[in-house]
Order: structure tokens, then sequence, then C-alpha cells
């Protein structure tokens, strides 16, 4: 099964976690295609395949993919767009508003962003499954609120209900135990042991700090076990 | 010597108005009370109310809403909902007698009447009818968010320090056998009218200052340090079903209103008196800020009446620092946080080029 995973800074966390746990996955292969921000703005699809169309963009997915300039949609099984600006839905559960007044504010925090137009363009070359993982909740430390997942979890299943499932695309929920708050991301997972191998180091040292929304390979590890575990139960269904 | 001998300039035409161009016109206000960008302020009425928030919003004071729209719901889509339309979703309140029945349901003293209507399977709030453009799925969604609106509209009593209503009809429908009042006449946005049922009464200066200094006692007992700003709309009635003319229908509106307003600001030091309805309307600013229907108000009036409204608080009371740069001052970071970009192109150097 060989899997593309298009996004942007966020994927880094997959990717580290990748890294730690490819090994229980042999029959799996992921490639990436990263770049900074909303630099996939710049993506096209041509016939059946999404080419840069400016050379930085194209660079970063060279980079990050280990080679390619391109995602030939041929030559993948299923696709994951992650961060890109998507957003989960968190449901009314104290029935403030109205279904309509809803199902508009879903659409407003998806149609649009990039990670959607992303989707749509895969989508319109073929009918291979497609997933979405949204930003990773801002991080907090647990406190006094509620823990309950429910407007999470059931937010997430509206959300694709009326939004995703249509479209045969599928968003993916971050692991439970990577969710405090109800709403958070706990603190700990933006918090990496192993600094970051970059030129600037002097900067990273204060990521840990302030950025409350790029997550580790701990959180890495954890989404990209529920993801697989996920995908290859879905996988089985289909086979059967 | 006489009592207008030590009188200031602005209390003489010649000098206050007349030897002067119309946007030379200053201290219309006098403002009694203090508004800062640290107190809220909840803004209720007819349409013009509207350009009150807004104003208050865009120049960094604390424009209350207490009813939101859902996370992430657009602007546009925002206000299609009527949310940040008011401070909460009320839509208007025409009448002092409507706002007197807003706040008696919010404060407990009054029932909301079990009355909906449906229309091509859709359901309609009898006094919320263009909260949404296409109504409600079910009677329990009106009730239910009706009860939000009403328990929004209690909070903007209880927890605002300014309580902006901007008069704008005498003109107003009831239910005869009820005695509840609706923001507009059945059968128009929605609902059906029946003739037996729903009665028109324009209402006359009693009715008018009855329907607020009720209100204002309502919302005073629940909170006595509530302060009270009114203007009057200046915008001309659309449609009047008094047997007059609508111009005429209009001017006794405003007349009334304009009355009323007056009277309750000269009792209480709690109560104000704006006059945005003097600025577009008086003849000498020659109808200018009026739109080619005579009726509707241009932004550029809009914004030069909350100019004068700005204008004449510091005047009085100094120059107002927006609460946004008090804010900003109290948690200037030592040093300057990354923004996103810098963080993302880190993200990406660190799991891939590691």
């Amino acid at each position: 099964m060989k899997i593309a995973i298009i996004g942007n800074s966020h994927i880094g966390a997959l990717k580290r976690g990748w890294d730690v746990i490819s090994g229980a996955f042999p029959s799996v292969e992921v490639v990436f295609f990263g770049a900074k921000g909303e630099s996939h703005k710049d993506l096209a699809l041509e016939g059946r395949t999404l080419v840069a169309r400016r050379p930085g963009l194209r660079r970063s997915i060279e980079f990050t993919s280990g080679g390619l300039t391109s995602i030939d949609l041929d030559d993948y099984d299923m696709f994951l767009v992650y961060g890109l600006s998507s957003n989960p839905y968190f449901a009314d559960i104290d029935g403030k508003y109205s279904r309509k007044a809803i199902e508009v504010t879903m659409r407003d925090r998806t149609e649009g962003r990039l990670g959607f137009k992303i989707v749509m363009m895969i989508a319109s070359a073929c009918d291979k499954p497609i997933y979405v993982g949204h930003n990773p909740l801002r991080a907090e430390r647990r406190n006094k609120s509620s823990q309950d997942l429910t407007a999470y979890l059931d937010g997430l299943a509206q959300i694709n209900a009326a939004i995703y499932e249509p479209l045969g695309v599928h968003l993916v929920g971050q692991p439970a135990d990577t969710i405090v708050n109800g709403r958070n991301t706990e603190l700990h997972f933006t918090q990496g042991s192993k600094r970051l191998e970059t030129k600037v180091e002097e900067t990273i040292r204060l990521h840990d700090e302030e950025d409350r929304t790029h997550m580790n390979d701990e959180f890495g590890v954890l989404w990209m076990r529920k993801f697989l575990a996920q995908v290859t139960a879905a996988q089985s269904v289909m086979a059967d | 010597m006489n009592p207008y001998t030590k009188l200031p300039k602005s209390a003489f035409w010649r000098p206050a108005v007349a030897d002067r161009s119309m946007f030379e016109i200053e201290g219309l206000w006098s403002p009694k009370f203090r508004i800062t960008p640290q107190m809220p302020v909840a803004t209720y009425g007819s349409c013009f109310a509207q350009h009150i928030g807004n104003a208050l919003k865009s120049r960094g004071f604390d424009w209350m809403i207490s009813e939101r729209a859902p996370p992430g719901m657009s602007e546009a889509n925002a206000k299609k909902f009527n949310y940040n339309v008011f401070t909460s979703r009320t839509g208007n309140i025409y009448t002092t007698t409507l706002l007197r029945q807003w706040t008696s349901w919010a404060l407990g003293h009054a029932e909301a009447p079990e009355e909906f209507w449906e229309k091509d399977g859709r359901f309609y709030d009898p006094f919320r009818p263009a909260a949404e453009d296409d109504g409600f799925e079910s009677i329990d969604e009106v009730r239910r968010t009706r009860r939000v609106t009403i328990d929004a509209f209690r909070r903007s009593i209880t927890d605002s320090q300014v309580f902006v209503f901007t008069l704008g009809l005498t003109e107003s429908w009831i239910n005869a056998a009820e005695g509840y009042e609706y923001p507009m006449c059945p059968g128009t946005v929605a609902g059906d009218f029946d003739e037996s049922l729903h009665k028109f009464v324009n209402e006359d200066f009693r009715q008018v200052r009855d329907g607020l200094i009720s209100s204002i006692e309502m919302m005073r007992e629940a909170n006595r340090k509530l302060r009270f700003l009114l203007t009057v709309s200046p915008v001309p009635l659309t449609a009047t079903a008094s047997d007059k003319h609508v111009l005429v229908a209009t001017m006794y509106s405003k007349s009334v209103l304009r009355a009323v307003a007056g009277q309750l600001a000269s009792t209480a030091a709690y109560i104000d008196y704006f006059p945005s309805y003097e600025i577009i309307n008086s003849p000498v600013f020659k109808g200018a800020f009026f739109g080619p229907n005579q009726r509707n108000v241009t932004s550029y009036g809009v914004n030069f009446v909350m100019d004068h409204f700005f204008t004449c608080l510091t005047d009085r009371f100094g120059p107002v620092e927006p609460a946004a740069a008090v804010e900003e001052r109290r948690v200037r970071p030592s040093k300057r946080r990354r923004t996103a970009d810098e963080v993302c192109e880190e993200e990406l150097l660190g799991a891939f080029g590691g």
C-alpha cells in the first residue's frame, strides 16, 4: 500500500512518527510532499499529476519526497491531505444554533481552505481513497474544563456526513489520547525531546515554549498509528 | 443684562449654524457620562442602531455581542444569519413597547408566547421573523433558538454598562387576543395576516414613554449601574398602516419618539440622548446624508454622525485609548514572537533534513 501525504509544516510530526514506526508496517510505503505555510496553493492538476507551478514549491516537494518533483496520482493507492488549514468542527452540544447555521458554518470552515482545494483536485482526477487530517488542535495544559470528547467526535461525524463523505473523502480525527479539555492537544506534544536539526538552532530553542500548533514526533507516532490502523481496516473491508 | 447674555455661542443660531458650513457645526451633543473602550456597550433598536455597534467596534470600543455566531462561520454568513447585527439576535426592536416585551421575557417577568409560523415546511419565529432567511427546520428549533436569544438579551442587560437604544417606530402590530406585540406585521416576512386577530396600533406619546420607562426600570432593577443612551432613527417609514400619507406619518412618528427620548433624557443622569436624528434630518444638513430615495442614510452620513459622536465624547472627557492598545501594552512580549511561517519552515527542515 503506497500512501501520498501532502501537507505543510504539520506533516513534520507525521514524518518523524513514521520514521519511528515504519518497521512495523512493512507493506506500507509513505511518500511525503511537504512545503511550508500555504505554498501548496501553487499546486495544479495537469492530467493525472499534481505539479508545482513555482520553483519554490517544486524544490520543497523534491526535498521532502526524496527526489520527486510532482505527484503522479497513479503511483499511489491513497492520499492523505494533512494540515493546510483544514479544521475540525466541534458539535453544538448546547443546542445554540439551527441546523442550517451549523451546515453553513461547516462549509465556511472547510470550503475555500487550501487542504480542501487539493482534495478536490485529487478527487476530480481519480477515485482512490482520500483522507484529510485537520491541523493539530491548539496545545494547552489540561485544565478544569470538561475532558469530554463528545463535541469533537460528534463534530467529526457531522462534518464528515455533511461535507466530506458525499465527496468520498474522510476527515480523520487526531488520537483521543492526545486530546485534553475536549478541544486541545495536550501541551507536552509540542515539546520534542530531540531538537530539530537546522542551521538556526537559537530560534528553535524558543519553539517549545511558544509554539502551540506544531506537534512532536510522539504525536506523529500516535497519529500515524491511528491513521494506519484505520486505513488498513478500511482496506480489509474493501478486500472482503 | 438678561439670561441670554452669558450663553455660549452654541445657544445662538447665527454663530452656531448660519455662519458655518454644515460640516463645521460642532458640539451638538454634550455627553452626560463617559463611555470608554473598556465598557461593554449593548446596542438594540431600529435598523440605524446597527451602525452604532459597528462604529463602536471599528474604533476599538467594546461592542458587546452576547449571542455569538457559530465559531468559524464567515462574517458574511454571520450577518446573513443575523449575528453581529445587534448585541443579540433579536432583530429590529422598533418600538419601546417591543423593548419592554423582550425585557420582560429576558428578566422572567413574562413568558414568550407559544406562537410559531409555518410556511412551505419551514418554521418562523413571529418575534424574530427574519432571524434566518429560510426559517427553521422545526418548531422545537424555533423555540430552542429563541430561548438562546432571550438568554443572550438578558446578559446584554446584566453584563453591559451602557445600553444604546434607537427608537424607530410608533406603528406596531399586536395580537389582540393575547396582547403581545409583533415586530413586523404578520404576513409580511412570514406568517398569515388575520384581520380579526392582528390589530394595528399607532402608539401615542404616553404609550411610547410608558414602554420605555418600564423597560428602563426593569433593566435597572437587574443592573443598577446600567446607563442608557437613546437615539431616534432618522430613517423614514417605509410604509404606514395609518390612514395618513407616509411622509406625514413619518413626521408624526419621529416627533413622538424624539419627544419621549428627550423627556426621559432630561429626567435622569443615567439616561442620555444622542442627536443622530437631528444630524441627519435637520434642514441645515440639506438632506445630504440620504440616498436617492430620500430614505436610506448613506455610509457617508453614518460616518458623519458617528464621527460627531466620538468627537463629542473626546471633547467632553478627553481622548480615549482603544482597549486593544491598552491590552497590547499590557501583554507586549519582551521578545518578538515568530510568525507561523517562520515556524513552518523550521518544522519541515527539521523533519526532512535531519
